[in-house]
């Protein structure tokens, strides 16, 4: 009875043993700080945290990451920006400043903030064409700065001192969360960006 | 028409019923990217192992390493875990007493 299912033991067996000799690789997760699609290079603070709804980007120095080689490997292109927390509570905005090459808090004068603001919101939805409205929003005769964080569904307007309204936007964006799969240090195998993906979406 | 001609005619007429509907199931990608829609990006899914115990993290970087070993696996794994939970639940049958190896005809 059982020699009959010997040859199929091995096969299964010889199978496993295979892929017990692929080493695997690794998994890192961060938020992108600088994107050159040209070299195709992704720059990242990292998430220590490994929390799915609660990561925390505070890992420094950045890393870099070349783009996987093939491109069906790579899901959308990640946008930059260099927010990287928004502290309601505290009124704090917290940036990486690539100059310093170190985090940023910025203490912010609050003018607005409206919580509970979904992706669908009106304020965050042109309802017409169903897009979402283009964040961070910088008035600089107003002095003004409007950023949305979709995570936190917080749609908040603050002021800064003089001096922040010289910088680019991108410097009051967060940058979207990428996961990426590698085996060799900065050289990602696959990449996901996590923002842009919506697996539910049909 | 005899017997012999109809039997040709219908046969030469699902023939060509056959080829034109593997015609369109071949042809179905092309018409899908005919459509257009502009430039979509991958839908590519990194499993996230950061932190998880040895056994489930290797399970999933496998997913991420190949689609293709992950499939071989799974394919290989669920027979494997069905005998050993068919020979558990015969064995705690045969533990409570349950016999389902013989059985005596009730009806008459």
């Amino acid at each position: 009875m059982l020699k009959r299912y010997i040859p199929m033991i091995l096969v299964i067996g010889w199978c496993l043993s295979l892929l017990g000799c692929t080493e695997l690789g690794k998994v890192d997760q961060g938020r992108v700080i600088a994107y050159d699609k040209e070299k195709g290079l992704v720059t990242m603070i990292r998430d220590v945290k490994h929390e799915v709804r609660n990561p925390d980007y505070n890992h420094l120095p950045p890393v870099t990451y070349q783009i996987p080689s093939d491109p069906n490997e790579m899901g959308a292109e990640p946008k930059a920006g260099l927010r990287m927390k928004l502290d309601t509570k505290n009124k704090q905005i917290i940036i990486f400043d690539p100059v310093s090459k170190n985090f940023k808090t910025i203490d912010y004068s609050l003018i607005d903030e409206q919580d509970n603001i979904g992706r669908n919101h009106p304020l965050v939805m042109d309802t017409e064409t169903g897009k979402a409205k283009k964040f961070p929003v910088v008035d600089r005769n107003k002095k003004q700065i409007t950023v949305y964080s979709s995570r936190q569904k917080i749609l908040t307007t603050f002021t800064l001192p003089d001096e922040y309204f010289s910088l680019p936007d991108a410097t009051w964006d967060a940058g979207d969360e990428v996961r990426i799969y590698y085996k060799e240090e900065g050289k990602a195998r696959r990449l996901m960006n996590i923002s842009k993906t919506d697996i539910y979406r049909k | 028409m005899d017997m012999k001609t109809a039997r040709k005619r219908w046969m030469k007429r699902m023939n060509s019923l056959w080829m034109t509907l593997v015609a369109g199931v071949l042809m179905m990608p092309t018409l899908a990217l005919a459509a257009g829609g502009g430039k979509i990006a991958n839908i590519v899914i990194v499993a996230d192992t950061r932190g998880l115990p040895a056994w489930q993290a290797w399970w999933a970087n496998l997913y991420n390493e190949s689609h293709l070993y992950f499939t071989l696996v799974t394919i290989i794994i669920i027979p494997i875990v069905g005998v050993i939970f068919g020979t558990l639940a015969d064995w705690l049958m045969q533990l409570i007493g349950l016999d389902l190896k013989s059985r005596e005809l009730a009806e008459h």
